[in-house]
């Protein structure tokens, strides 16, 4: 037991590592989706299904053209395959084969369009081409190994310090929670998709999770297995939905609606509980509603890039959000408020670009925070005690004081799972989780904790280079927003460098409404991970058809793509990260089609 | 898209933001961890916020105090567990500003990489254990307070408080006060050794002092209040004054100097007030100015009326006076050196020192402290029930470099009761110390 702390961050330590050295790795070639052709020169690659043309340096395909317009024209594929054009020019217009474009019309394969003066010849890719075989990276399932390993460990830690009535309990959940990580893994693996890495890092959290609920509420432990099964379910679900863009951009309009219904009941029926009127009693068990409306709220705050450009979409998303922050506020809940309001200055600048767009909602906050400071005083006095929280370890400062004090006396490989004395504090497990995950399984985990979640941010904006459609992207930013915004208050929080607001730790705090959020907006990075082979929330398209999974399909297309013979030529195949299984499979689908025909 | 990208940038901000804040959170651990783990609520190291680990011996070695894994132990000679329990404090606490509470953060053994983990840590504390052995000897059960200091370090060789309570096995009778240190939180009308400040006030404030004669008649008539001599001393020099303890001196000096004066100069010597004690602050001395020409303010110049002192602030001023008039505030822990204060002028601190061995040699009798080079003053004050506290303060002018005060609460007289007591202490000091 002695040097179980040292393994427990050492193998921390190093799943963060090999998460994060095939997260950040240099990225691969992007999914190329169709050419534009000007008569001299070379064609120019469309990297994404949305694609401003244009002179300004800003566009994706930027012509050298006086007579283009900075932003001339957006050419947007649907998740269906068709493309379309839509004319942004403000005057000079765009021509397709010869006709003005009047707002949007559906554009095909050989088309040619005339924007300024050039004319550009338009060729649509059926399957997305990579000018590069993909990149080796780490294996997934030795980094899943290691992270077994980590809970076996702080399984043994806990056999040692639980009663003997809650050792099944417990021995039972971590066996529930790591048979879930391989069956997740395989079941990727089955449907070609081999990015685990995100995962990896919110099982690994997940697992801190367990611990921390182990050591304060141990005879819970099925429950939070059963809740932790529930968070997964919706992870897989949401992840299999978002592939389809058209179906999730239908529904955008009643994620909102139900976001807002949502807070609306909580606020009409919800009890006050500790200053916060958030908790809703569904029949015997409470949830936090708030948590379920961060998925809602990323659901229908990101946008394609047509509506980007539509301002007033953007001031409509600006009133919705004042209202579930409002909500918020008027529940008392204002960390989480805080939280909405990081993730909505994070969308409205990633669909407008434009800082003054910030201003008036910044300044609204403030106003607002005026307000509340002066008609709740509770939460001013949470603002005097910051910063001076040792002046009154017994008032105000209790939470943190101990928080802080308990954080240093694990050192850095703690005082061993179960054997802390933290969680007798009130709120422990959730507000205070970082103080009891550093005083049990030491500073090293704790920051691998961190480590991981920054991460997963670090992944979000990474895979921004190359997402489908700013829908993907600007969801996952949103999404890596809220991990940031909730970590950084609970932890800065809790150790007294930021007012102490009581946010959850993503994943790790104990609560079954904070886990499932938490998974839900895990499957948002999924989708705008466009590696090869990478995500099971892209669309089929490259599940099953890449160049790069084997020769054959793409040989079959080479009538449709004249270059593709080139590529299929490509060393590609059988030897990078996601070659055989979906290839093979793919290459079976294509036979049996074949086979139809004749 | 492109533009997108580009403004998904505000991820990598915030998430360096987040970066920002936890290298922030990891300087302060490095700069405060010690601090926090050392904090009572910390139960591997407390248990019901009482340290349950570490160990605290005396300059020596010996042990005064040790616990591991919530077993305590003391030292081993009774008279030394008596004696240490106000400055080493015990498992249950009651007592405050103890060595145990001052080097909390050392005996938690803290480490950054281990945390606490149960271990604890050592500290050598600067008290001898066979002085405060003697000490409690010499105070033979009576209610008193003896405070040894070294004042060319200000480490507190000797800090007994009585009554006291065997801390192995807690308090079993009571007594008033067992929970206090007298020390240092203890206040007590200083009486005579209350002239050594307003001898500084005079030798600062009246240029011809050293040439003047006072003449006492026995008492001194002011408004028609009496206010007493010991004696009848007759034609005396202000030095003749202090060693015949003069009121009628003392009280006209008082009264010429105006009460604002010495107050001013009790503060600034630390007489009046409280000195800063590890984080905390000791019990304040207090000097209230009475009114002009009256005879409370004669009182209060001669150390009655409403004054009260507390014995450590009579050793640290006795030391202010054998070091030249900078005085080294006490510490605790063996080997340190305490910050250095000027209470006053090196040719006052002279003149003082001059007058306190005079005391010795022409009043008190070098015989009742054979083998000493001592100067010293005695204080025998008036309760105004008949009894007196005793007092003798004072320092070695040569051997060891030790000022000391010694209190006896309604002990009777200065010179025999806290003289006896002092004498005692001295000689074991002096004998362990020669070289």
């Amino acid at each position: 037991m002695q040097y179980s702390g040292r393994i427990l961050a050492a193998l921390a330590a190093w799943i963060v590592l090999r998460c994060a050295r095939s997260m950040l790795a240099a990225d691969d070639a992007p999914e190329v989706w169709a050419y534009l052709s000007p008569p001299k020169g070379e064609r120019i690659p469309v990297a994404h299904w949305e694609c401003l043309v244009g002179r300004s340096g800003g566009a994706d395909a930027v012509i050298d053209d006086p007579a283009a317009a900075g932003t001339h024209a957006l050419l947007q594929r649907s998740s269906a395959g068709g493309w379309s054009v839509t004319d942004l020019s403000r005057g000079t217009g765009v021509l397709l084969n010869g006709r003005a474009v009047e707002g949007t019309a559906p554009i095909k394969s050989g088309d040619r369009l005339r924007i300024g003066k050039t004319t550009l010849r338009f060729t649509a890719q059926d399957v997305p081409r990579r000018d590069s075989p993909p990149r080796r990276r780490p294996a997934s399932s030795a980094t899943l190994l290691l992270l077994t390993l980590f809970e076996l460990t702080l399984l043994l830690q806990h056999c040692f310090t639980a009663a003997a009535a809650d050792r099944p309990g417990i021995i039972l959940s971590f066996g529930i929670l790591a048979s879930l990580q391989w069956g997740g893994y395989f079941i990727e693996r089955y449907a070609g998709a081999r990015g685990f890495e995100p995962e990896t890092l919110a099982f690994l959290l997940t697992a801190a999770g367990f611990s921390v609920a182990a050591s304060s509420v141990p005879e819970n432990m099925l429950k939070q297995s059963a809740l932790f099964v529930l968070a997964l379910t919706v992870f897989f679900l949401l992840g299999l939905w978002l592939r389809e863009l058209k179906r999730v951009t239908a529904l955008r309009a009643a994620a909102a609606a139900a976001a807002i219904a949502l807070l609306g009941l909580t606020l009409v029926t919800s009890e006050s509980v500790m200053g916060a009127k958030n908790w809703l009693t569904v029949a015997g068990s409470s949830l936090q509603p708030s948590e379920f409306v961060k998925i809602a709220y990323v659901y229908a705050g990101a946008a394609s890039l047509d509506r980007c450009l539509q301002m007033r979409r953007t001031l409509l998303f600006t009133v919705f959000s004042a209202v579930c922050v409002g909500a918020l506020a008027l529940m008392g809940d204002f960390g989480t408020a805080l939280v909405f309001f990081t993730a909505f200055l994070v969308i409205v600048f990633l669909r407008s670009g434009n800082p003054l767009m910030l201003g008036l909602p910044l300044a609204a906050a403030a106003a607002a925070v005026a307000l509340v400071l002066t008609l709740r005083p509770y939460v001013a006095q949470r603002f005097a005690s910051w910063g001076h929280v040792w002046e009154d370890p017994l008032g105000a400062g209790y939470q943190q004081v101990r928080a802080m004090s308990a954080l240093a006396s694990g050192g850095l490989f703690g005082r061993g799972a179960g054997g802390g004395w933290l969680t007798s504090v009130v709120a422990a497990d959730t507000d205070l989780v970082f103080g009891v995950v550093c005083e049990e399984l030491g500073l090293v985990t704790g920051v691998c904790c961190m480590a991981g979640v920054l991460l997963l941010a670090l992944f979000a904006w990474r895979r921004a280079d190359t997402g489908r459609s700013s829908y993907y992207v600007i969801a996952a930013c949103a999404a890596a927003a809220v991990f940031l915004a909730q970590m950084g208050l609970n932890v800065f929080g809790s150790m007294d460098l930021l007012p102490f607001t009581g946010v959850t730790f993503p994943f790790v705090s104990r609560g079954g409404s904070s886990l499932i959020a938490c998974w839900g907006l895990l499957a948002f990075l999924k989708a705008a991970d466009t590696r090869p082979g990478g995500s099971f929330a892209l669309g089929r398209t490259v599940a099953s058809k890449t160049p790069a999974g084997g020769g054959k399909p793409a040989a079959a297309k080479s009538a449709a793509a004249p270059d593709a013979k080139k590529d299929a030529k490509k060393p590609a195949a059988g030897k990078s990260g996601r070659s055989g299984q979906a290839g093979k499979r793919a290459a079976r689908a294509e036979t049996k089609k074949k086979g139809a025909g004749r | 898209m492109k533009r997108i990208r580009r403004r998904s940038a505000v991820t990598l901000a915030l998430a360096l933001l987040v970066l920002f804040g936890l290298g922030a959170l990891l300087a302060r651990l490095a700069l405060r961890g010690g601090r926090w783990a050392a904090y009572s609520a910390n139960a591997h190291v407390y248990h019901n916020g009482v340290l349950a680990c570490g160990t605290l011996t005396d300059r020596n070695g010996v042990v005064l105090f040790s616990a591991r894994d919530g077993e305590y132990a003391y030292a081993e000679e009774e008279a030394v567990r008596f004696a240490s329990l106000h400055a080493v404090g015990d498992q249950r606490g009651n007592i405050g500003s103890t060595a145990l509470g001052i080097f909390s953060g050392d005996l938690v053994g803290y480490s950054p990489v281990n945390g606490t983990d149960g271990t604890g840590g050592e500290v050598r504390l600067s008290l001898d254990s066979r002085l405060q052995a003697g000490a409690w000897y010499a105070l033979n059960g009576r209610p008193g307070a003896v405070v040894v200091m070294d004042y060319e370090t200000g480490e507190i060789l000797c800090m007994v408080s009585s009554p006291a309570y065997d801390p192995l096995y807690g308090q079993r009778r009571d007594a008033e006060g067992m929970y206090i240190n007298r020390c240092i939180g203890g206040l007590f009308i200083p009486g005579s050794i209350f002239k050594l400040v307003t001898l500084t006030a005079a030798a600062e404030h009246i240029p011809d002092l050293r040439s003047r004669t006072f003449t006492c008649n026995g008492s001194l008539e002011l408004f028609g209040e009496t206010v007493h001599c010991t004696g009848v001393h007759g034609e005396q020099t202000v030095e003749q004054a202090l060693a015949n303890s003069c009121n009628c001196a003392f009280g006209s000096i008082a009264l010429e100097l105006g009460g604002q004066v010495i107050r001013d100069t009790a503060e600034r010597l630390g007489v009046a007030g409280s000195l800063p004690w590890y984080g905390g602050r000791t019990a304040s001395g207090r000097f209230d100015v009475a009114a002009r020409g009256s005879a409370p303010l004669a009182w209060s110049g001669i150390g009655q009326y409403n004054d009260l002192v507390t014995p450590y602030a009579m050793a640290r001023l006795c030391a202010a006076v054998a070091g030249g008039g900078a005085v080294r505030e006490g510490v605790l822990r063996a080997g340190d050196t305490g910050a250095r204060s000027r209470l006053m002028d090196a040719d006052t601190a002279g003149f003082i020192g001059d007058c306190m061995n005079y005391n010795v040699v022409y009043a008190y009798g070098k015989n009742n402290f054979p083998g000493l080079d001592l100067a010293a003053k005695t204080g025998t004050a008036e309760l105004g029930d008949g009894s007196t506290h005793a007092w003798f303060v004072g320092y070695l002018r040569s051997g060891p470099p030790l000022a000391f005060a010694v209190l006896l609460e309604q002990g009777g007289g200065g010179l025999i009761a806290a003289g006896g007591v002092a004498n005692h202490v001295l000689q074991l000091a002096n004998g362990y110390y020669a070289s």
